[in-house]
């Protein structure tokens, strides 16, 4: 059973998506998942996932796509596309995480991403109605792949074609 | 050759400092013509928001202002307001506050040494090209500000944007036991700063030095986090409350930060010779000149084996006092640790009243500064915060000019590089100097918000 991540801060607008995807796929299959939440540093997510042999991690995208679009990337073979290094509000976020685990020897064997487009980061803003949306359908998809076998096997639907 | 006397240095967007902000160097004919250190995002008007609110809401509507020191803008909140209230935080309380100031400066210094700044001095355009080279340094690193985030969670309730912070004390403080948990990886977090002070130490240096005021607190007994007065090179010494009296703020074409200076005497002494403007410096470079005498033993002798005397002049090396501060921090916790019985209450009570009060504490990067006016009724008429990068800002811009101009002819790209660790040098917060939000910046430079 995969350990999820979710990503993000609360009262920055869309930035706390992955937080609540994340609190979601908990409800869904409580008790047997396990999840943590994260404010984004790197720091914190090389030891939220150290020693961890499967993570799914969700967290906000701000890459110009439509809001609420979800997209499902494998993190444990290649970079992250260039989006994700300058979406964060972190000096070293999510993206440059991925990178020094990597180098460091401290990346987990199967790393699924789970980002959400989002539409506002204003501090004190509240999460955008399509992202509202987006973020119950990243956690079921999230769900789905959990259950397929405890594993990290593709869901059977594509989420890059969803949209809101 | 005579490309390279006239020339602009351009970073649109600086990488490795926390916010968004950017630098120009133009030289013409061999002489450096304007230095901007570029801040382009808008004001978050923080001192706005405070304006209504009640007192006691200033700890954590400030703490807000920033992800990397919380605290710092907690603990200038809660001075400021007892200062103004007349109340008095003493005993295991003070120690407490000292204990989680600790805990910010391991867990901020730590980043900014080893993840943000090492890099410069080894050559890597980041810590995720330098981990595969120095691994244990950069694990080393990571163990500090894990430590360092520890004790924040503890103390303030959470690692980011703490809540357990209040006026007159906390809403909860630990039990020994809890605190207790905190030995042993506090022991490690010392031996970690000893290992670090000796790696930074062994960085190449450029040869350059800068005579500047350096603006510090300076308490009897103890190196400074909550209190003192503000003490300068200069031989200034006065209480917080008289800040705006010896400082001021003023805006610039570039920056949306306010550049503080320093109102001159005509009495000023050499190092104030021959400047144009009135520069000061906030940050560990002065804290250490100021308060060196007040290091433990195993932090002077560690800032000696490392090659530095009791003041360092060399921007450069504020890596290496930042090191030694970790190791002062850890040491610091570690005496609070050992020593705590718990308090009777989680804070005194603080009742308001019509009155002004101002406090000033040592961020990890130099001097934050808080002046409250409060109504009889505890609501905030003016707020002021002076937070430590829009005050070096000037001597940010300073150093950059006397770094590059003896340097013309250097390569292209290692005198942008150089221009950037300049930068770095002050670990500058750009989201606390205007307490910003975050920009787009457009393929043509232009910025926007996003």
């Amino acid at each position: 059973m995969p350990l999820v991540i979710g990503v993000g801060r609360e009262g920055r607008g869309d930035d706390a998506a992955g937080l609540r995807a994340a609190r979601l796929v908990r409800a869904l299959l409580w008790p047997q998942v396990r999840m943590v939440e994260c404010a984004g540093d790197a720091p914190a997510l090389l030891e939220a996932w150290r020693d961890e042999s499967a993570v799914i991690v969700v967290d906000a995208l701000s890459s110009g796509a439509p809001p609420g679009t979800v997209r499902r990337i494998d993190a444990s073979g290649a970079p992250l596309p260039a989006e994700f290094s300058r979406a964060s509000t972190h000096v070293l976020g999510l993206a440059e995480a991925i990178e020094l685990g990597r180098s460091l020897g401290r990346l987990p064997r199967s790393l699924v991403l789970y980002g959400i487009e989002g539409r506002s980061f204003a501090p004190g803003a509240r999460l955008s109605y399509p992202v509202e949306c987006a973020l119950r359908e990243a956690a079921l998809l999230i769900t789905e792949e959990i259950l397929a076998g405890g594993g990290l096997e593709p869901p059977r639907r594509r989420p890059e074609e969803t949209r809101p | 050759m005579s490309e390279r006397r006239t020339r602009t240095i351009r970073v649109p967007a600086l990488a490795r400092v926390e916010g968004e902000g950017g630098l120009e160097v133009r030289v013409s004919q061999g002489k450096v013509t304007a230095v901007r250190f570029r801040v382009f995002e808008p004001p978050r008007l923080f001192e706005g928001f405070l304006r209504g609110r009640d007192f006691r809401e200033a700890p954590d509507i400030t703490s807000r202002i920033c992800g990397i020191c919380p605290i710092a803008y907690q603990m200038s909140a809660v001075h400021a307001m007892e200062a103004a209230c007349g109340a008095r935080v003493d005993g295991p309380l003070r120690e407490l506050r000292r204990l989680l100031y600790s805990g910010e400066w391991i867990e901020s210094h730590a980043l900014h040494v080893v993840l943000l700044h090492a890099p410069d001095f080894l050559g890597y355009e980041s810590a995720i090209a330098m981990a595969k080279d120095h691994g244990t340094a950069v694990e080393r690193g990571l163990a500090l500000k894990k430590i360092g985030n520890a004790v924040v969670d503890l103390l303030g309730g959470r690692e980011i944007h703490p809540v357990n912070v209040r006026v007159g004390g906390f809403y909860r403080v630990p039990t020994t036991r809890e605190l207790s948990g905190l030995r042993e990886p506090l022991e490690r977090a010392r031996d970690l700063a000893l290992e670090l002070a000796a790696w930074v130490s062994r960085f190449p240096f450029p040869d350059f030095e800068r005579e500047v005021e350096f603006v510090a607190l300076r308490p009897p007994g103890e190196y400074p986090f909550n209190e003192g007065r503000i003490a300068s090179s200069l031989g200034l010494d006065i209480a917080a409350a008289e800040f705006d009296a010896h400082f001021g703020e003023e805006h610039v074409r570039h920056s949306t930060a306010l550049h503080g200076f320093r109102r001159r005497p005509a009495s000023a002494g050499p190092a104030a010779r021959g400047e144009p403007e009135a520069v000061y410096l906030v940050g560990p470079l002065a804290r250490y000149a100021l308060n060196f005498d007040r290091l433990s033993p195993l932090a002077r002798e560690t800032a000696r084996a490392a090659g530095l005397g009791p003041v360092c002049r060399n921007p450069f090396q504020s890596i290496i006092v930042r090191a030694v501060e970790i190791l002062w921090a850890t040491e610091e916790a570690l005496r609070i640790v050992n020593a705590y019985e718990p308090p009777d209450r989680p804070a005194v009570e603080v009742e308001p009243r019509a009155a002004t009060g101002w406090g000033a504490t040592e961020a990890p990067r130099g001097l934050l500064v808080h002046g409250y006016r409060l109504e009889a009724d505890g609501s905030i008429a003016e707020a002021r915060i002076i937070p430590p990068t829009s005050q070096n800002q000037r001597s940010i811009e300073r150093d950059l000019r006397a770094f590059v101009e003896p340097r013309l002819d250097a390569d292209e790209s290692a005198l942008t590089w150089r221009c950037e660790q300049t930068v770095r040098n002050y670990d500058p917060c750009i989201s606390c100097s205007t307490h910003f939000v975050k920009l787009r910046i457009d393929p043509d430079g232009s910025a926007c918000r996003s």
